[in-house]
């Protein structure tokens, strides 16, 4: 019966089935064929997965990205990074490498911040001679930044189902985004002593403050909205509601560049992604529903704890699965399907759940630019008018650099959990 | 037949155009009610007892009704590697399959879907106390709209020129 659970399953997913219809079509095909239990399983599991208030700052996260999108804060976050990097060798990558930090520690999601950044910086670098596959691999491995740096959907999904604190997690993610900015850097950096191109003049302080004065509303937010959660003040979807205000409040009456009519279409919109993302968080509840029943982590947990008996090679190995089910799967799926097999493992390998989920982000993180599917892949290919082919080959140097990058998170855990205060 | 498929393709699409706006209002309201319930809660000093229990209701409802339009609209995440290597023809007989396997997994998630929101009906909700159906109702009503979408998906896909009107 595993076996048509997990082969069905793959075989839907090749064949270009919906992630969200294919997880649930392999559900069905289980418990038809082993009559485990009632049908009625199907639409409870699914309400039972969606129908709760933590979610509720999947789509508020997900609005507020849309509204700073338009309302003019994606731009003065780049005049403000540029004044800071933008003459270094290699700036205009560096500065969509800290752009898209600013962005991801505003906005819930990966795609959001390839989007909103590379929209604006990817066709800028390539008038200033970049190569339009770098620009765009470079952003769509920044991007990435967008769920390790709180806030964070995939964050708060493991810290759901791992029943952490949403606010230890993300202030888990911090230094992990840090090495993932530092390692960025360098890597643009030597990138362009091969190939040179156009630098920004440097900026004086006098430039520095001014665009920093400008942007002042967009990075008092993250301040606002970690500060309220890990404050414990508020819970993460308050926070979240709160951005989407106060991103309201400055797209339409302080920047004054979003427009009231534009609204009803940003709320459809963002209703859509909203539904994309929560539809396959309702099949993957019932699908990790099936998986608990057929009692596939114990046999899972027995065998590997049998198998090895290294934390380290443990992590390795969470590792490797992870990257195989990142290219094809769906980060949300991924987390509520996997945590619940393999948490148990890695605690009683003695590794801190909240280290864990960081690991299991990153990973994922990386699927998302990891060909032969990734979503920022996709995106950034649409933005540069690169083939998808060309991009997959650009890109891989970058896998590379996040491999090593995702062995130091993993093998350090202080990163993970110096500012959880445990 | 052409004009059948044709009727059957812009009638979807008008069920679609008004639940894309349903979609939007249902977001206001989810914003505008958990707004005020942090406003009551933290300016007003006293919190909201039903804001909570619309809002996930609404949650639900934007998920099931969000998923078949974005699937009409390809915007739903899959893993289009196969329909890239094949060629123009057996493309669009793979789209068809994928259509009939999300038809399958619609007409159960309907039949189960109607079974569950009858059993439900005499149970009411905590703070609101409507009837929990108000809630399973969601369930039953997506998967309808993800049948018609694949239906429509299907006719697109028969006729000599598919054109999507969004």
């Amino acid at each position: 019966m595993t076996a048509i659970l997990f082969g069905v399953l793959l075989i839907l997913l090749l064949a270009g089935v919906p992630v969200a219809f294919a997880l649930g079509l392999a559900a069905i095909a289980t418990i038809w064929q082993g009559e485990l239990m009632p049908m009625l399983i199907v639409p409870q599991e699914m309400i039972r997965s969606i129908n709760s208030f933590p979610l509720l700052a999947i789509p508020f996260f997900i609005l507020a990205g849309n509204l700073m999108q338009s309302g003019g804060i994606s731009q003065r976050l780049v005049a403000f990074s540029r004044t800071l990097v933008g003459s270094m060798n290699g700036g205009l990558a560096m500065v969509a490498i800290v752009t898209s930090a600013f962005f991801a520690a505003i906005s819930g999601s990966g795609a959001a911040t390839t989007a909103a950044v590379g929209a604006i910086l990817i066709p800028a670098m390539v008038a200033q001679g970049y190569s339009a596959s770098y620009a765009a691999a470079n952003q769509a491995a920044a991007g990435a930044l967008g769920v390790i740096i709180p806030p964070s959907i995939p964050l708060i999904l493991y810290a759901i189902s791992a029943n952490q604190s949403v606010g230890d997690m993300f202030a888990a993610g911090f230094l992990p985004g840090f090495v993932v900015v530092g390692g960025l850097m360098i890597f643009a950096w030597l990138h362009a002593l091969r190939h040179p191109s156009v630098r920004d003049a440097p900026a004086g302080l006098a430039e520095i403050g001014r665009a920093g004065r400008n942007a002042i509303l967009a990075l008092l937010m993250p301040v606002l909205i970690l500060g309220g959660i890990y404050g414990g003040v508020v819970t993460p979807t308050e926070a979240a509601v709160i951005a989407v205000v106060y991103s309201l409040i400055v797209g339409v009456l302080i920047y004054r560049e979003l427009p009231v009519r534009a609204l009803p279409i940003i709320l459809r919109d963002s209703a859509i992604t909203s539904a994309v993302v929560l539809s396959i968080i309702a099949t993957a509840g019932l699908y990790g529903r099936i998986i608990l029943s057929l009692q596939v982590p114990a046999a899972i947990s027995d065998f590997v704890i049998g198998a090895i008996d290294s934390p380290w090679l443990f992590i390795i190995l969470v590792n490797v699965l992870l990257l195989f089910v990142g290219m094809f799967l769906e980060a949300a799926a991924a987390i509520l399907i996997f945590t619940p097999i393999l948490l148990p493992i890695a605690i009683n390998f003695g590794i801190h759940p909240v280290h864990f989920g960081i690991i299991m982000v990153v990973n994922l993180a990386m699927g998302m630019f990891t060909p032969p599917v990734g979503l920022n892949l996709f995106i950034a290919s649409t933005l540069s008018r690169t083939s998808i082919a060309r991009l997959s080959v650009a890109v891989l140097p970058f896998v590379a650099l996040m491999l090593v990058l995702l062995m130091i998170i993993s093998f350090v855990p202080w990163l993970s959990l110096a500012l959880t205060g445990r | 037949m052409q004009a059948v498929l044709t009727a059957l393709v812009r009638g979807v699409d008008a069920v679609n155009w008004m639940i894309g706006w349903l979609m939007a209002v249902l977001m206001a309201v989810m914003t505008v009610l958990i707004s005020w319930q942090v406003f009551a809660r933290y300016v007003m000093g006293n919190s909201l007892t039903f804001s909570e229990e619309v809002a996930r209701f609404s949650t639900v409802w934007l998920t099931m009704l969000g998923a078949a339009y974005a699937y009409r609209y390809g915007a739903l995440i899959a893993v289009e590697l196969l329909p890239g290597l094949l060629g123009r023809r057996m493309a669009t007989t793979l789209k068809i399959a994928v259509a009939l396997a999300s038809a399958v997994f619609a007409l159960v998630l309907l039949r189960e879907g109607l079974a569950i929101t009858a059993r439900v009906l005499p149970q009411t909700a905590p703070s609101t106390r409507v009837s929990m159906a108000w809630l399973y109702a969601a369930m039953p009503a997506g998967a309808a709209m993800i049948l018609l979408n694949a239906l429509a998906v299907i006719a697109d896909s028969l006729r000599p020129q598919p054109k999507v009107q969004l």
